[in-house]
């Protein structure tokens, strides 16, 4: 083995241009394979909104309207009685109206649960339009489920959320694998967050005006009359914070096209997967014939003077593992693209993925050395008359 | 008796045509004999000489090396037999061109059982160069060589591991007069130092320098 090992070192010094000029192609291959393969989580979260669809009646059979929002960021928000009624006789009372609050952890609680990716507060008819229902044990106002992907909290454990005034809740059940909902056009993944389902009054009393910058604006209203409209963006324009605009645009839509775009980009990006895949190891494939054509009078006079053939194959494989060690090593090592390969569970495949293509790399590159070597017959070399 | 070869054949496949090149052969050659081996182009001399390196296997029939039958031996076994009991010189030099000449001279070395290290290696290689006259050119690259030193560095080679027996096909075929000169004499020092060389040629004169020649022609072999 260290006469291999030898042997190779020389190989490598011999060819140290190609073999640099290999690994920088090697490294951007990496680099922009790495970009396309993170696009491909795309695809699974516009599955995961058509499923939406297929499962609620209330978006497959209606129209739910949302609110394109204008924010005065001179000025801070007005509530008087009249408006706290009215949003919450739309939320807690009324029955065609959803609304969401994104940014309600309590300060320290990413701390405590580094996997959370946030908790969500949900009111009105927000788990009737995406299912929720199913999740819910008993009657009552306040439901906590955490998603399938976080680890730090379990079903019955107690979490205090609220920020001007805290509330302790035990957990009521863990969410399936892939439940999203959506904030006027944007899916939101659940997976790794804390769900609040609960009302606009307990919403407001645990986060007071906060609250209401994120509850106004992501109103959603399911098959609304013209009136109630009105009256939303009346009540919007009276905080002097808001001014609210009917966004008449079909959810469902706007899943659908979301959707076929994403598939569209997938599909490209998969092409040019595949097509730099394939570019790659021939071009490997095409440099280690050349390295063994040019080579074959060393691999000869060694296989006269003792070296067995498994010893050549062996110092080409070798030369192969480690001309694709190189650029591996160098790309795994770079902190920022490690960080963003492992900072979301949803692009660690990514990581795993380039692995494996390494590794089948370097098994297809090493059998394609190993009988272009063969071929070439040691017989025929020594005959004179060839 | 050093070598004995018994009723070798050795058959070519071509497509569909065989030709059988080896008709049968059988002789033995003893230790320190010097043996040329002439014949015709086409005849089989570099075949016999292969088969009895090692390096090819024959159709059928047998070699034996020191009374060992070695026609049945494994791949490992036989790579390691061409490295301790042979030395290879050929026409053409075999040497690899961008590599040094320690790189060359090294390399039955390195396939050695017996473990050396570099400075070892190097104290060695410069000891041969100094029996063939090149101690000089150790560093230099074989590309940068004439004709006369190549063929010595491949000598150099072959001799490296204390090889029993020489085989040398046309040494001279690619040298000038004065070179062919100079290798045929460090080869017949060798013989004298005990060694045994066989030698393919078509020279006469060199031929006429060996102990015994062995004439080959229609793939049997005549000893004169």
């Amino acid at each position: 083995m260290p006469v291999l090992i030898k042997l190779v070192l020389k190989d490598i010094r011999k060819n140290k241009w190609k073999i640099a000029i290999f690994v920088f192609q090697m490294l951007v291959f990496l680099f922009l394979l790495m970009l396309a393969l993170a696009q491909f989580p795309m695809i699974s979260q516009g599955i995961k909104a058509i499923n939406i669809i297929k499962i609620s009646n209330l978006i497959r059979q209606q129209e739910i309207m949302s609110f394109k929002d204008y924010m005065n960021i001179w000025s801070e928000i007005y509530i008087d009685k009249d408006m706290y009624y009215f949003f919450e006789d739309l939320f807690d009372k009324g029955d065609n109206a959803y609304s969401v609050m994104e940014s309600a952890e309590p300060i320290g609680f990413s701390d405590r649960f580094p996997d959370v990716d946030g908790v969500v507060f949900a009111v009105g008819k927000f788990d009737e339009v995406f299912g929720f229902d199913k999740y819910k044990p008993e009657p009552k106002e306040t439901y906590v489920f955490v998603g399938a992907d976080v680890k730090t909290i379990d079903v019955g454990d107690q979490i205090e959320l609220g920020m001007y005034n805290k509330q302790t809740y035990t957990v009521d059940a863990r969410l399936k694998k892939g439940e999203t909902y959506l904030n006027k056009t944007h899916y939101r993944s659940l997976d790794n967050k804390v769900l609040v389902l609960t009302s606009f009054r307990n919403t407001t009393t645990l986060y007071q005006y906060v609250s209401l910058r994120e509850l106004i604006p992501n109103i959603h209203l399911i098959n609304p009359d013209i009136q109630q409209i009105d009256q939303v963006i009346q009540m919007a324009n009276r905080t002097k914070k808001f001014a609210l605009v009917p966004w008449e645009v079909s959810l469902r839509d706007v899943i659908k096209a979301t959707f076929q775009e994403s598939f569209l980009w997938v599909m490209l990006f998969a092409c040019f997967v595949v097509s730099m895949c394939i570019f790659m190891i021939c071009g490997f494939i095409s440099s280690i014939y050349m390295l063994i054509d040019h080579n074959f009078v060393e691999y000869a006079v060694h296989q006269i003077y003792g070296a067995t053939p498994q010893m050549l194959y062996l110092r080409i494989i070798l030369f192969v593992i480690f001309i694709v060690l190189l650029p591996a090593a160098i790309f795994y090592n770079v902190p920022d693209i490690n960080d963003f390969m492992k900072v979301s569970p949803e692009l660690k495949w990514v990581w795993w993925f380039m692995a494996i293509f390494l590794l089948i790399m370097v098994v297809l590159v090493s059998v394609l050395a190993i009988l272009r070597l063969s071929k070439k017959d040691l017989t025929e070399f020594l005959r004179r008359d060839r | 008796m050093i070598i004995k070869v018994q009723n070798i054949k050795k058959e070519y496949i071509s497509g569909r045509s065989k030709n059988l090149v080896l008709k049968g052969v059988s002789f033995e050659v003893n230790r320190g004999e010097k043996v040329a081996i002439v014949g015709p182009s086409g005849s089989g001399k570099t075949t016999l000489l292969n088969i009895i390196g090692l390096l090819i296997q024959p159709t059928e029939g047998e070699v034996y090396l020191e009374g060992k039958n070695v026609s049945s031996l494994s791949v490992k076994e036989r790579a390691r037999l061409r490295n301790k009991f042979f030395g290879y010189i050929f026409q053409e030099f075999l040497l690899v061109e961008e590599d040094t000449v320690f790189q060359n001279i090294e390399i039955p070395l390195l396939y050695s059982p017996h473990r050396t290290t570099k400075r070892k290696r190097k104290e060695m290689v410069r000891e041969v160069l100094e029996k063939v006259g090149l101690e000089v050119k150790i560093k230099e690259k074989v590309k940068n060589l004439s004709g006369g030193e190549r063929q010595r560095v491949a000598i150099a080679r072959a001799i490296i591991n204390d090889p029993e027996v020489i085989l040398a096909d046309e040494p001279t075929g690619s040298l000038d007069v004065e070179n062919a000169e100079k290798v045929m004499n460090i080869l017949e020092d060798l013989v004298a130092k005990g060694k045994t060389l066989l030698i393919v040629t078509h020279n006469e004169l060199i031929a006429k320098r060996c102990d015994r020649i062995f004439k080959i022609s229609d793939g049997h072999v005549t000893i004169t």
